[in-house]
């Protein structure tokens, strides 16, 4: 076997979905689950990891959207209260499958899993994921990076230097903020790159960030190494890309660990199959179905119905999975081997939320996959980007080529017949916003001026997150995704023109800080153009 | 921020006043163009013409409205007919369209504007340069060029030295900001963790600021900014004595003689 490393990275983010001006909103549901399926178990695999004193390595981008949800008030009071109403679920569920019992045992399997959530997320979390999150990074275990602020597409916002530049700056003063450090990594948002973006990176104090597999493979001069190592840019910036079958082996829908019969199925969920005036305290408007996360029913396969999940089997071959995996891996390092002159490495980023969200059992593959690549037989050595280049301090000089890892690794899926139609508008936004920088820069701290040209920073790097134009491609909530980028345009033209006319009105501007309460201490004046930016 | 708690209601009606008034219709005087990359073959442009014009052409058919798009393998500084280029008749109706591009991995420009019967353009706006992706791998290199870590520290040394520099000049009356902002950019370059040494280097350059009024201005200079960068960069422990010698004008030569001195090893 040849030595090689194994980066895995977990890339964290929601958009930032905050309704304060209602009691509960639905897509809220979205930060709720992701906590309930994705964080606290990833969280609790570090936990076990670092009980038994593996020496794990692992590398967790969180969007500063996300970090913000995780740490605002009204959206942990109303998860309690979402899990408190799943607990109330689950007992029902236990009082309705009592003939049932292969039915039941799950029931109670539920009802246990939301009851150790709750206590987890409460008692041993005490309600802040984030401070946990920064435990394993303090351990030296957990690599934490970030990515930009909103999300942001940045080939898509380039028109402007300065929104790009913001939504890396801003990035990196919330992590700051959050955890009192720089990050030395970036994850770009899509791993959307385009040339010159490495120069904003590195001016900001980023040294790596990574493409998908033709952001190095396509690169200028040709990578010599592929993408078992990682490119440096004309700054010194370095840039890894994504392993393509590290990739394939848990993301291919035909062939992919996840879709194994095995498996729980993501779609069998009791919202769906139960008659509707038992579920309707639980339901969108108490008649709308949506997902409760109880579900019954593996994989199965095949065009007969689905079968009863078995946890233990499902368990068993998450444990198979992640042995295959690391074999796969060392079979890839075993043959590039020759033809490298150091230990190749491989990238394998994935989106956090496939893990206990989409994929159930993911977390248990990942703590499997994290145990086993630190055995001492093992030749095969986790790392974080940091690592490797602390080892492999100087690599091969190139320049990487435009990429996204999105559908035929471009940007068609952010520019199309569904979604174009916003471009015009964030551009004309970036443009007035540097026109009010430069024209009120002189505004006194702390007046009216300077917090509604803030608050209008806010609603335009609202306005920015690539998750809307996704959105109303992949069809699933174009409304609410079509309501959100109007909304944000819409603020940030109202305050745009009350400031123009002198006419701010507290009592709106008030309101608006309230509902988009987020980067609490960026500054408008930075979007002044710099004197390289046109 | 504000600390005013609003009621729901009361959000609700400011959100929803917002959105009903919600307009965003492009300036009706100015003409504009903008490009946005889409694959190696094809581009997005986006652009308004101005209603004025608009309603000229409308009942005009001796112009035509085209967009001409310029490539190169360099960013372009000049748009002119010695560029590769090509025009397209656009749709008076239109305001955006997918355009295919001839050549993947070029710089992409163009302008809008109106054609005449004698092929005459009049640009009515330019648009922004954009970089199509390329399509596919180069030819095999056989050299590749690596990083070498002297590279690697001298081009930190001057972005250090870059950003030391900008802040004295920017703020040279400001002691305390001056600290602040050398603090920053040592923490920048080096362990983010480490502020009791950035904050100790700090001191000591501004240290040997003196007292007197006439010689602020002239203090900080740069041997004093490279002796600083050097000391961060070899991260030795802070020696005082040694460091505000290095800052003494009569001791230039110590500072260009201290190659073989254990202070920068």
């Amino acid at each position: 076997m040849q030595k090689g490393f194994l980066g895995i990275v977990l890339h964290a983010h929601l958009p930032y979905v905050r309704h304060p001006e209602h009691p509960s909103f639905f897509e809220e549901n979205w930060l709720f689950e992701a906590i309930t399926e994705c964080y606290i178990p990833l969280l609790n695999v570090l936990d076990r990891l670092h009980d038994d004193q593996i020496d794990y390595r692992l590398t967790i981008s969180l969007s500063p959207t996300l970090m913000t949800m995780l740490r605002d008030d009204l959206l942990l009071s109303r998860y309690l209260n979402h899990l408190e109403k799943l607990l109330e679920l689950a007992d029902k569920e236990i009082l309705r499958t009592r003939k049932d019992g292969n039915y039941q045992i799950l029931a109670r399997l539920y009802r246990r899993h939301f009851s150790r959530t709750l206590d987890c997320f409460k008692n041993r979390y005490q309600n802040d994921l984030l401070t946990v999150f920064d435990k394993h990074h303090q351990a030296g275990n957990l690599e934490l990076i970030t990515c930009a602020a909103t999300h942001g597409l940045l080939p898509l916002l380039s028109t402007s230097q300065s929104a790009v530049r913001n939504q890396v700056d801003i990035a990196i003063a919330t992590y700051q903020q959050m955890f009192g450090r720089a990050p030395t990594g970036f994850w770009l948002p899509e791993c959307a790159y385009y040339p010159g973006l490495e120069s904003v990176l590195g001016d900001a104090g980023i040294n790596y960030f990574f493409t998908d597999t033709h952001g190095i493979m396509h690169a200028s001069p040709r990578p010599d190494y592929g993408v078992y190592a990682p490119l440096e840019c004309d700054n010194h910036v370095s840039v890894f890309a994504r392993n393509p079958e590290a990739s394939e082996q848990v993301w291919s829908a035909q062939e992919g660990y996840p879709g194994d019969f095995d498996y729980r199925e993501y779609y069998s969920d009791i919202g769906f199959d139960l008659d509707l005036d038992y579920l309707s305290p639980y339901m969108l408007d108490a008649d709308i179905r949506i997902q409760t996360g109880i579900k019954y029913h593996r994989i199965t396969g095949g065009n007969d119905g689905k079968e009863i999940y078995q946890p233990r089997q499902a368990y068993n071959k998450a444990l198979l999975h992640a042995q295959d995996f690391i074999d796969k891996c060392q079979q890839q390092i075993d043959r590039v081997s020759p033809d490298i002159d150091r230990p190749p490495l491989i990238v394998a980023p994935y989106d956090a939320e496939l893990f206990g969200h989409w994929w159930f059992e993911g977390p248990h593959w990942l703590e499997q996959v994290l145990r086993l690549a630190n055995k001492q037989d093992n030749a095969l050595e986790a790392v974080s980007c940091d690592d490797y280049l602390a080892v492999y301090p100087c690599n091969q000089v190139a320049k990487p080529s435009t990429s996204t890892w999105g559908d035929q690794g471009y940007f068609s899926y952010w520019v199309n017949e569904s979604n174009d139609w916003i471009y015009p508008h964030l551009h004309r936004a970036s443009i007035k916003i540097e026109a009010l920088a430069s024209a009120f820069k002189d505004a006194p701290a702390g007046s009216l001026q300077e917090r509604a040209l803030n608050q209008a920073v806010r609603s335009l790097l609202l306005a920015q997150a690539s998750d809307w134009p996704f959105i109303m491609k992949s069809g699933t909530t174009i409304e609410y995704a079509t309501k959100r980028m109007t909304d944000q345009l819409a603020r940030f033209n109202y305050l745009h023109d009350t400031i123009v006319n002198n006419q701010i009105d507290e009592h709106y501007l008030s309101g608006l800080e309230q509902m988009d309460a987020i980067f609490p201490n960026l500054d408008f004046r930075d979007y002044c153009p710099q004197k390289n930016e046109c | 921020m504000t600390n005013t708690n609003l009621t729901s209601k009361q959000l609700l009606e400011i959100s929803q006043g917002i959105r009903c008034g919600f307009n965003d219709d492009p300036d009706s005087t100015a003409a504009e163009l903008f490009f946005l990359p889409v694959d190696p073959y094809h581009l997005h442009a986006f652009w308004t013409i101005g209603d004025q014009l608009l309603t000229n052409l409308l009942s005009e058919d001796t112009v035509e409205l085209v967009l001409k798009f310029y490539w190169n393998e360099n960013q372009l500084s000049e748009q002119d007919d010695s560029t590769c280029n090509f025009n397209l008749s656009i749709n008076l109706f239109q305001s955006q369209q997918s355009i295919r591009l001839p050549v993947d991995d070029r710089y992409y420009s163009g302008v809008i504007g109106l054609l005449d019967q004698s092929q005459n353009l009049k640009v009515l706006a330019r648009s922004n340069t954009i970089h199509v992706p390329r399509a596919g791998m180069l030819p095999v290199n056989h050299k590749p060029q690596f990083a070498t870590a002297a590279a690697k520290q001298s081009f930190v040394s001057n972005s250090m030295k870059k950003e030391l520099t900008n802040v004295v000049q920017d703020n040279r009356i400001d002691e305390e900001l001056i600290h602040s902002k050398i603090m920053d950019v040592l923490l920048k370059y080096g362990d983010s963790n480490n502020t009791m040494d950035a904050e100790l280097l700090a001191d000591l350059f501004i240290a040997d600021s003196g007292n007197s009024q006439e010689t602020k201005s002239g203090r900080f200079n740069e041997a004093m900014i490279d002796a600083l960068i050097k000391q961060h960069l070899h991260r030795q422990d802070i020696d005082s004595d040694v460091f505000n010698s290095l800052f003494n004008p009569q001791l230039d030569t110590i500072i260009t003689n201290t190659s073989s001195h254990t202070f920068y090893q």
